[in-house]
């Protein structure tokens, strides 16, 4: 299984494993950001763009849902999955656009079951 | 007492004056002096003041009253005043002039002195007192302003905290399990690691635990913030299985579809649902997972409608220790050696804020299968009205 995977986190070692457990698992990591206006400015960049965006809620400056409400406008089919610590920010996310949420703290099992069920989706 | 005698006295007194003159002796004589009787009752009038100040002067060491001044310089006026009057010649004379003057004098200084006593004072305190009351809820307020500014602090610390501790867990948790997937580690390499994972993962789940009850306790259960537990319970339902994908989960469910289950708790009560379905589904470690999820409406002890949704486990048995734990309400007061509270203990910690109730069981066994079951009782929509309008009953 395959895709294209874009990752925003401010914590780089929760990037930096992330990218591990997706390329380990065959994804294709095409790059991360650690603020909201660098990943708007780096997703109008990727052509074609990635199948899945994933998004931290608390970001600096800007939170994940307001930099998710601007990649939707660059691209409404774009597909995010958020990331949070917060539940609150569950039902935020979702009504933003979100197509998944993930708790925080969690595993890699659980995040690449989320991930893989994201691409079968995408691709069905 | 004192009052009535004083007044049943100047009666009897006006009576004889008034009305049996003739039987008193006469006080002046056709010159217009004092006769000597005249003389005697103005001297015993002078000896009444001399007593009158020798025991204000004892009385007022035993009761300090704040104008004891004024009364005793009437007193004093007044003795020279009657003096005065016992030392005249004439009618004319300037003593008596100045007898009457001194009597002026002493009961000007004596109307003051209780005027001042029973009016001015209380007042007075009166005013103080509502100033230093007007004063003290200022104080209160600011104190109110500072502690309200402080949890918000406390919040936002808690808020990093939990964010901060779940970015440095998830590395752990996800490179453990990248580890234990592997075949390059030893058996007791492999066991070092799975005691890391639990035990990263059980901070985690303890740090999520603890900001979702102080997010719920800085609500007050009064701010009804309602949530429809039917929907709830099917969303939660979702997000279980999308973060479990690997778990084979099977549900049977009971909801009604006619009535809108509003409860108290907002997304609080949907964080308690969401752990208490997590856990269901995470005891198990191997193998199937099956719950029945009902949600109807019953009566509590205090005869009050309340919604009543019961997580029923099949296959299933708490450990004592849970049993216990879950029958606790999380204090961070605990003190060392109580261990860290588990997620049921902070479930019941939320659900009690917000008015319900929360208890663990195992089912009877029946056969060979033991199952379990989580039950949460919260006030309906119109119970929670009423308790905020104050009736308990």
């Amino acid at each position: 299984m395959t895709g294209r995977m874009f990752i925003v986190d401010d914590e780089r070692t929760v990037v930096e494993t992330l990218r591990e457990i997706l390329v380990m698992n065959g994804f294709d990591v095409l790059g991360w950001a650690y603020s909201g206006e660098e990943a708007v400015r780096k997703y109008a960049s990727f052509v074609p763009p990635p199948d899945i965006v994933i998004m931290d809620y608390r970001l600096p400056a800007k939170n994940g849902v307001e930099v998710m409400a601007e990649i939707l406008k660059l691209d409404p089919s774009a597909r995010v999955l958020f990331v949070s610590a917060d539940m609150n920010a569950r039902s935020i996310a979702l009504a933003g656009g979100a197509v998944g949420f993930i708790l925080k703290p969690f595993g890699m099992r659980e995040f690449l079951a989320t991930v893989q069920t994201l691409v079968r989706k995408d691709g069905s | 007492m004192i009052i009535l005698g004083a007044v049943v006295f100047t009666l009897l007194v006006f009576y004889v004056v008034v009305f049996q003159a003739d039987s008193l002796p006469s006080i002046y004589s056709e010159n217009g002096r004092l006769t000597s009787y005249g003389r005697g009752f103005e001297y015993t009038s002078v000896f009444l003041f001399g007593l009158g100040i020798l025991v204000y002067s004892c009385f007022r060491r035993v009761r300090r009253q704040s104008a004891h001044s004024y009364i005793a310089a009437a007193l004093v006026v007044g003795f020279f005043g009657e003096l005065c009057f016992s030392l005249y010649s004439l009618a004319s004379n300037l003593v008596n002039l100045m007898a009457y003057c001194f009597e002026f004098t002493s009961f000007l200084i004596l109307f003051l002195a209780l005027l001042k006593e029973s009016v001015t004072m209380p007042f007075g305190w009166l005013a103080l007192t509502w100033r230093m009351h007007e004063k003290d809820q200022g104080r209160l307020e600011l104190k109110t302003k500072e502690a309200e500014e402080a949890r918000l602090r406390a919040q936002a610390h808690l808020d990093f905290f939990a964010h901060d501790v779940s970015n440095i867990i998830c590395p752990i948790v996800s490179y453990a399990e990248m580890l234990l997937a592997g075949n390059d580690l030893t058996p007791q390499q492999r066991k070092h690691v799975g005691t890391i994972l639990k035990q990263a993962q059980r901070g985690g789940a303890f740090v999520a635990n603890l900001r979702r009850l102080a997010d719920a306790e800085a609500v007050s259960p009064d701010a009804f913030v309602g949530i429809d537990l039917g929907r709830v319970l099917l969303e939660v339902e979702g997000f279980v299985r999308s973060t479990h994908p690997t778990k084979i989960i099977s549900t049977t469910q009971a909801l009604p579809v006619d009535t809108q289950a509003i409860a108290p708790g907002g997304e609080h009560v949907e964080g308690v649902l969401y752990e208490i379905m997590k856990n269901a589904v995470e005891d198990v470690p191997e193998g199937p997972v099956r719950l029945s999820i009902t949600l109807r409406q019953v009566r509590n002890e205090h005869g009050k409608r309340c919604w009543q949704v019961c997580i029923t486990q099949f296959d299933h048995e708490f450990p004592p220790e849970t049993l216990a734990e879950a029958r606790v309400i999380y204090d961070p007061r605990w003190g060392i050696g109580r261990g860290i509270a588990s997620s049921y203990s902070f479930c019941l910690s939320i659900v009690s804020h917000f008015g319900g109730r929360l208890w663990i069981e195992n089912l009877p066994k029946t056969d060979k299968t033991q199952n379990s079951r989580v039950t949460i009782e919260l006030p309906t929509a119109d119970t929670m009205m009423d308790l905020s309008r104050g009736d308990q009953t």
